[in-house]
């Protein structure tokens, strides 16, 4: 366990493409991944990320800074989470689900989860089989019937821009 | 690879961190997938058999339904309102509720309610899990789920009550949610004449009622999990739980004793009393845990509002008149909101979205 100073105590994490990243630990321990390995003192080197890319994690960075800033405002926090990932696109959030899912962050998954399901509410069968690399496995009569019991839900679906 | 440990020289402790496996997005689907309206998801049954697989799933459906009761962002809830349309029909319409609490004017739109061969009347009788019951010219009560627009007609509930009481206006209807049971469960209290009531009990489950030999006053009804009524000698609010099908009493707050009953409603699925005093005002008191006395909570009110539901940033949509307004408790300010095409409206309630069908459990 670092011995405890008045200076904050910095982490360097690495990312799965040998990226280096200097973080507050007070930031970083809002994965409790990271948390787990500081209270167990594996934290004095660097800390490997085994499953984060270098982009993925210096976005992950930028979140736990930006939210370990606020104060205990959950309103704020929210505003900010909403702010921090309104312009992600679909890939990126995909690799935050991931990279939140290791590092044990529950909130950034919740607001990640609900973001990606915002983006993809309008969005036709087709843009959801090839972003999430789903095969369709209908026979196209099979397919049919599934459509026919909810034809109404295909009104009003955005015309596919893959964005 | 960095140096990772290989099982033999892991140290104990090392074994809380959680294995480095690879995920996939496909692992994360079903979190994604329960935050998404019923329209989408329906929609996503075409994807593949496997989403059609998850998506239908008894236990998808209670995670969705879980994120829809809990979510505070509206994204899901929408106020649905009976409007009186010439020459004497009544039509439901709906809206989604993230417009009402940002803006003045809100669109409202009608509710594809499926049974178009009878539109008399329609009343709104409770709504529960995304189940609204619905009562159509009077006798033919429904179950109807506006999200996925399927909708299960109930039995007759007078078959054999007494035949001065085969109208169900002269009912008193409960809609709850069984949960001991997982059934849905409605009750028809009949007023047969003075001092006299029959109840019954519908269950889903078994598609049939029953009498039940409890309250034998004139009751008011209100909904959710347990029933609660008003008994009028004494004010009493008694209870039903749908579960036992036994009957309670509720403890009231420490409110001001007025001459006139109390009323009730429903405010964010919680229990609330209005309590009204002459010339004064009136106190609103919300239950915000049944079953827990000190949970009583007192609100600002004035005898004209009633509250429908809390928004996002605490502001209340309040019912005033045949119209809305949203109310912020902050700062004691209210503001009109006209839901376009549904001013005035007759009788209004919020529901939010589920994929509870009335049909999965008979």
């Amino acid at each position: 366990m670092a011995a405890e100073t008045g200076t904050p105590t910095t982490l360097t994490l690495k990312s799965n493409d040998d990226e280096l990243f200097s973080v507050a630990e007070s930031a970083a321990i809002l994965s409790v991944t990271i948390r787990n390995m500081v209270e167990d003192g594996c934290a004095g080197g660097v800390i490997p990320l085994d499953n984060v890319d270098g982009k993925t994690l210096a976005s992950v960075i930028t979140y736990m800074n930006g939210i370990s800033a606020i104060p205990a405002d959950e309103e704020k926090k929210k505003s900010y989470r909403d702010k921090f990932l309104s312009d992600k696109d679909f890939e990126t959030l995909a690799d935050m689900v991931l990279a939140a899912n290791y590092l044990n962050m529950s909130c950034l998954m919740d607001a990640v989860s609900a973001k990606i399901a915002q983006v993809m509410e309008k969005k036709s069968v087709g843009w959801v089989r090839r972003k999430f690399g789903i095969e369709n496995d209908y026979t196209p009569e099979e397919e049919a019937a599934v459509k026919e019991e909810h034809k109404w839900t295909f009104e009003g679906v955005e015309t596919d821009d893959d964005n | 690879m960095e140096t990772k440990p290989s099982i033999s020289d892991h140290q104990p402790r090392i074994i809380r961190y959680p294995a480095p496996a690879e995920t996939y997005l496909e692992d994360h689907i079903e979190e994604i997938l329960s935050r998404l309206p019923v329209k989408s998801l329906l929609r996503f049954r075409c994807v593949s058999k496997s989403w059609r697989a998850l998506i239908s799933s008894k236990r998808f459906i209670k995670a969705h339904l879980e994120h829809s009761r809990k979510d505070t962002t509206n994204f899901t809830r929408h106020v649905i309102v009976s409007t009186s349309t010439p020459p004497g029909g009544i039509r439901l319409k709906h809206c989604s509720l993230p417009p009402l609490f940002c803006g003045l004017v809100a669109d409202s739109s009608d509710v594809d309610f499926p049974i178009t061969n009878r539109v008399g009347s329609v009343c709104i009788r409770g709504n529960c899990n995304g189940l609204v019951c619905v009562v159509i010219d009077k006798k033919h009560i429904y179950l109807w789920n506006p999200s996925t627009r399927k909708f299960k007609e109930m039995p007759h509930a007078d078959a054999d009550v007494d035949s001065n009481s085969d109208d169900t206006t002269k009912a008193i209807i409960g809609f709850g949610f069984d949960e001991s049971n997982e059934d849905y469960k409605v009750l028809a209290v009949f007023n047969v004449g003075r001092d006299e009531t029959n109840v019954k009990i519908y269950s889903l489950r078994t598609n049939s009622w029953k009498i039940i030999d409890v309250f034998k006053d004139g009751l008011t009804l209100s909904e959710t999990g347990t029933l609660k009524g008003s008994d009028s000698r004494g004010w009493d609010i008694v209870s039903l739980d749908v579960g036992s099908e036994v009957c309670g009493t509720v403890a009231q707050p420490s409110y001001v004793e007025s001459d006139l009953a109390p009323w009730f409603g429903l405010f964010g699925g919680c229990l609330c009393v209005f309590y009204h005093h002459p010339k004064i005002g009136v106190d609103v008191w919300v239950l915000k845990e049944y079953g827990v006395t000190e949970s009583w909570t007192k609100m600002a009110g004035r005898p004209e509002f009633k509250p429908l539901c809390i928004g996002p940033k605490g502001e209340i949509l309040v019912v005033y008149g045949q119209g809305f307004l949203i109310y912020s408790p902050k700062d004691y300010r209210f503001r009109l909101i006209v839901m376009r095409n549904a001013c005035p409206f007759l009788e209004a309630d919020v529901r939010y979205e589920s994929l509870v069908s009335a049909f999965l459990l008979s």
